[in-house]
């Protein structure tokens, strides 16, 4: 399948703070929906900021629509639609003169649909935008993002802080959004029940280095979480070890292959969440198979 | 380029037209005094107030995430620079439009303004401002909206300094002439354009190797 986002041994070194996104690999294919999941500071922004230009990257290739990302090049960047995590456009300004001005930025600014949103999501047009509330404003992101031509839309932290119905909403629109499959979504969230709904392909991402990189049905079908002896531990074949933390004097183990594993193991029910935070608590097993 | 100049305006516009109207106000009066200290500060004013709005909108694209959304736009990095400087180009030429209809208006109706002073000191508070706008631009780009008030203070003292060096280098050079005033008000002007200018080049190298 043809990707509309290539991402290839990303490395870049936050002198600041010692942070470093370390050989970060993965490609998104089109129509559709790549998670990245890790805690605060993991790494999800640095790589999206990566991606986008806002920040320069020291080493690796990003291709974006089959072509390297070359940032003078507005016609790539027309085609990416952005939400931060908050919203980040003049306070000052009302929902119809961002329209006025975005319709002078952006070649295909599709006004008919920018208003359809604003009228989905009840949005006041006359209100200045510093004044929205949260939801708001992140709604006000999102019918930006999708109102001028959008071919691949980068979410990073999106829906942090919506209640549960705006949250809803919002992923209806994501996934309407990739169903004609021309269009696709990197998104980034430590809510991990949202990726979960929508997301194809889940990263996961830890101190600025992918720990397991696997499509969400391949992670519900096969994947588990064992509970064992430190005894036991070896029965496990390596190769399906991905990670593994000790648990009141037991052993958890995250394997990529729960059909390979002895009768007398027993399969701990498991949610995204405590995949999660196995993978990032827990330590990364060498011969993992990711 | 439009888009982008519009967004700033729209940042500034409620404090550009109150600026306005209490500029065109107190120039008013001030040259109804009919007073050369008076039509000196008739002058200086418009420059002082209307202006300055353009350096606050570095600091509300800061505040808002403007200045990083900005950059994932389809417009390159020389683009943006580009349009801050023309924001702050068009309500320099707004304040001189002001100013100068004002005293038109009033010289033709009322009483005579259009004196040799009062153009002076017009070029030199031009001369001011523009010499001000081109340490703030660079400086801010370099050191971040958080510096915003030392910078401005910075800025105004690099520049009062330049306008006396001016003042004495011209003293030595052409010494006591007659049209002094005349001669250094615009040599001040044109200096503090060519100033602009450099601090642009400045401001798009600092711009274009800045992270977010």
């Amino acid at each position: 399948m043809e990707n509309i986002l290539e991402v290839e041994n990303l490395n870049k070194i936050y002198s600041d703070s010692h942070f470093e996104l370390k050989d970060i690999t993965f490609s998104i294919p089109y129509g559709s929906i790549v998670g990245i999941i890790g805690e605060n500071g993991a790494g999800k922004t640095s790589t999206m900021a990566a991606i986008l230009g806002t920040s320069k990257k020291d080493s690796g290739t990003i291709k974006i629509f089959n072509q390297e990302m070359d940032y003078l090049n507005n016609k790539l960047k027309e085609r990416i639609g952005v939400v931060f995590e908050q919203m980040n456009f003049s306070n000052n300004v009302n929902v119809v003169q961002l329209s006025n001005v975005l319709s002078h930025i952006y070649q295909k600014w599709d006004k008919e649909k920018y208003f359809h949103y604003i009228d989905t999501f009840s949005l006041p047009k006359k209100e200045k935008v510093g004044n929205f509330s949260r939801g708001m404003s992140m709604k006000l992101s999102i019918a930006v993002a999708l109102s001028h031509n959008t071919k691949l839309l980068i979410l990073d932290e999106a829906t942090a802080g919506l209640d549960p119905k705006a949250r809803n909403e919002m992923l209806d629109v994501f996934l309407d959004f990739v169903k004609d499959k021309n269009q696709s979504i990197l998104l980034s969230s430590h809510i991990t029940s949202d990726i979960e709904k929508i997301a194809d392909e889940l990263i996961f991402i830890k101190k600025g280095e992918i720990v397991l990189q696997t499509s969400k049905n391949e992670l519900l079908d096969n994947f588990a979480i064992v509970q064992c002896k430190p005894t036991e531990w070896k029965q496990i074949d390596s190769n399906v070890t991905v990670s593994y933390r000790n648990k009141e004097h037991m052993l958890e183990v995250l394997v990529s292959d729960k059909h390979s594993l002895p009768a007398s193991f027993q399969i701990k029910e498991y949610s995204l969440d405590e995949i999660t935070l196995l993978l990032m608590e827990g330590d990364h097993h060498e011969g993992t198979n990711s | 380029m439009k888009g982008l100049i519009l967004n700033n305006l729209y940042s500034v516009e409620k404090s550009v037209k109150f600026s306005s109207l209490l500029t065109a106000v107190v120039v008013v009066l001030l040259l109804l005094m009919n007073h050369s200290a008076a039509l000196k500060l008739a002058g200086f004013l418009p420059f002082v107030l209307i202006p300055v709005h353009a350096f606050d909108i570095l600091k509300y694209d800061a505040i808002s995430g403007w200045n990083k959304y900005e950059i994932i736009l389809p417009v390159t990095r020389k683009r943006i620079i580009e349009s801050k400087y023309l924001t702050f180009i068009l309500l320099f030429i707004f304040s001189f439009l002001l100013v100068f209809c004002i005293a038109y208006v009033i010289h033709l109706f009322l009483l005579p303004t259009m004196h040799s002073v009062f153009f002076n000191y017009l070029l030199r508070a031009m001369g001011l401002i523009i010499c001000i706008a081109a340490l703030v631009y660079p400086l801010t780009f370099r050191l971040g909206t958080e510096q915003s008030d030392s910078i401005m203070m910075g800025s105004l003292g690099i520049t009062l300094g330049i306008y006396f060096v001016t003042v004495f280098m011209l003293e030595v050079f052409i010494g006591e002439v007659e049209d002094f005033d005349e001669k250094f008000s615009i040599i001040f002007f044109i200096a503090s354009v060519l100033f602009l200018l450099i601090s642009y080049v400045i401001s798009v190298y600092i711009y274009k190797n800045k992270e977010f």
